[in-house]
């Protein structure tokens, strides 16, 4: 009983930055990213880049199916997303990140950092960088 | 041939007409109704939905009820309460936000601003549930009488109005501190040690570039040297980010989003809203689990729309059920045992504020009846109250009720002020 409902709690790495490479190969399927956020009531602002390309600027919340590029299109380059979470009052201290990116040859890449804050309305800043390879 | 101050003259004598009309009516009415001065409240709090469904029904005020906001409080709360999973707790209150709780993204708070019936219904869906010994009396009680008593409520919204203007403001300045910390973040040159991980950051993306295009390599190999210069720069990134962490701390934009964050309250603008709760108490007599019975049950439906103060109507509605309730709102005398029973009770109440808050509308209205059982017929209450200030420290008033007994009643001083009345419309000026 209290194993299940250990299995529960969060699991994702207590870090704010990960870096991490992906295999792509020369299909024109789409790399496709998707960036949830926690804990509920928290507020974030997100960047994603492809190199010194902007893909997203400055969204507010979650960012869903975005779509960096094709697999061709993407080989020996750099996604970065960078992401502040600030604590809003009331409610938990844990801010969290989920980054998910799918469509290269080796399945569903999923990368969970999360940190605790230990003041309301502090923020932390979270960076996860790909490198896609072939 | 007709004057071009005729339609003046027809007017005036509208109005005259309007208001003769008026007098009689309301004469008509206090020749027919009592000349009592009606109780001109009606207390809707009585049908007021509670704040915790369960506990309300269970009949117990918890003083110390868990409220976990997060997963790990919850597991704690519920191992606390079980004597760590060793036993069935006696007392114990909790109430929580199941998809607040158990889904960790999805609602960032932008999303609390969403009117989309899913983000309210999530957001605003609160379970609570209680447990405690109680005796046939609904008693809390330790003795050898005493047996479970289990209550589980639930709550949510189904319609809420968007952020109000203050709350839209405080978000756009977090918003615009954020980027400014963004901003912070991607300079590189906030100190000499960030800038040098970021040169062997530059160093190691080189690095993987080359490993990439080098076609000598087998796919094998490529892979292992990419996983280990990954691994490189995952070390890199790790102290450039922490260090990145502890100087925006020092940032006028990490300051002010602190402010912000720190004291930022969600308040709505005024306009229609709709709130649903529901509950029920399951009784185990027998003290066994595979044994139970459905002591009490109850669901209000809350509605209407809060238009604020001045020039503006407000209106607000609600429906209670109740499955064996501890008091019939309708049964006044007692007369009726409460097993079995169901009722169902409703209100309503439309205030109207206009001419700069001189002239005030308000109608209420309750409703109870017994739904299954034909001792008690169903009735209601009305009452309708109109004030008009016309300076001078004097109103206008009027009043005109029903009763539960289906007595009418009137009051306020609107016939006695007929000659007062007659003023309106005409060019004479009221002195001082």
């Amino acid at each position: 009983m209290a194993e299940s409902f250990n299995s529960l709690v969060n699991k994702a790495t207590s870090s704010s930055s990960n870096f991490d490479s992906y295999e792509v190969d020369t299909s024109d399927k789409q790399i496709v990213m998707k960036l949830e956020i926690g804990a509920p009531g928290q507020k974030s602002l997100s960047r994603v880049k492809i190199d010194t390309t902007s893909l997203a600027k400055d969204v507010n919340g979650e960012i869903n199916n975005l779509k960096v590029g094709t697999n061709k299109s993407v080989r020996g380059r750099f996604l970065l997303v960078e992401t502040v979470v600030t604590d809003i009052l009331g409610g938990t201290d844990d801010t969290f990140v989920k980054f998910t990116l799918t469509g290269g040859p080796t399945g569903k890449y999923v990368c969970e950092l999360s940190k605790t804050v230990s003041q309301a309305g502090d923020s932390i800043f979270y960076e996860i960088e790909i490198f896609f390879f072939g | 041939m007709k004057s071009k101050y005729s339609f003046l003259v027809k007017t005036t004598a509208m109005k005259k007409l309007i208001i003769y009309s008026m007098v009689l009516y309301f004469t008509t009415i206090s020749v027919n109704a009592q000349t009592s001065k009606p109780d001109t409240t009606i207390n809707l709090d009585l049908l007021k939905a509670p704040t915790s469904p369960a506990f309300n029904l269970l009949g117990v005020s918890p003083s110390d009820i868990e409220r976990p906001t997060d997963i790990n409080a919850f597991l704690v709360s519920i191992q606390n309460g079980t004597n760590n999973y060793t036993s069935f707790p006696k007392n114990y209150a909790v109430e929580f936000a199941p998809w607040l709780i158990f889904k960790k993204t999805g609602n960032t708070l932008d999303k609390f601003n969403s009117r989309a019936f899913k983000d309210v219904f999530q957001q605003s869906f609160q379970v609570s549930l209680g447990i405690s010994q109680q005796n046939l009396d609904d008693q809390v009680a330790d003795d050898s009488t005493a047996f479970t008593r289990s209550g589980i409520g639930f709550k949510f919204s189904l319609i809420r109005q968007p952020w109000s203007e203050e709350t839209e403001k405080n978000f756009t300045a977090l918003q615009k501190a954020q980027v400014a910390m963004l901003d912070e973040f991607e300079n590189r040159n906030i100190s000499t040690e960030v800038a040098a991980l970021a040169e062997q950051e530059e160093v190691l993306r080189d690095s993987l570039v080359l490993v990439d295009r080098d076609a000598t390599l087998t796919a094998t190999e490529k892979r292992a040297i990419i996983t280990r210069l990954s691994q490189q720069f995952r070390q890199v990134k790790a102290r450039k980010n922490d260090k990145q962490n502890e100087l925006i701390k020092t940032t006028e934009a990490y300051a002010e989003a602190k402010k912000i964050a720190s004291s930022f309250k969600v308040e709505r603008k005024r306009g229609g809203y709709l709130d649903f709760a529901t509950g029920m108490v399951l009784d185990f007599p027998d003290k066994r689990f595979n044994y139970s019975e459905i002591s009490k049950a109850g669901a209000w439906l809350t509605g209407g729309y809060d238009g604020g103060n001045n020039n503006s109507i407000s209106i607000l509605g609600i429906v209670r059920y109740l499955y064996q309730p501890s008091k019939i709102f309708a049964d006044e005398s007692n007369v009726l045992q409460t097993n079995d029973i169901s009722t169902l009770d409703a209100g309503a109440k439309a205030y109207l504020n206009a001419l700069k808050g001189r002239f005030t509308l308000s109608a209420e209205a309750i409703y109870r009846s017994v739904l299954n059982k034909d001792l008690i017929d169903p009735s209601w209450r009305f009452i309708f109250n109109v004030e008009y200030d016309v300076g001078m420290n004097q109103k206008l008033t009027f009043s005109f009720g029903r009763n539960f007994d289906g007595v009418i009643s009137k009051g306020g001083n609107l016939v006695t002020a007929l000659n007062f009345i007659k003023g309106f419309g005409s060019s004479k000026k009221i002195g001082k």
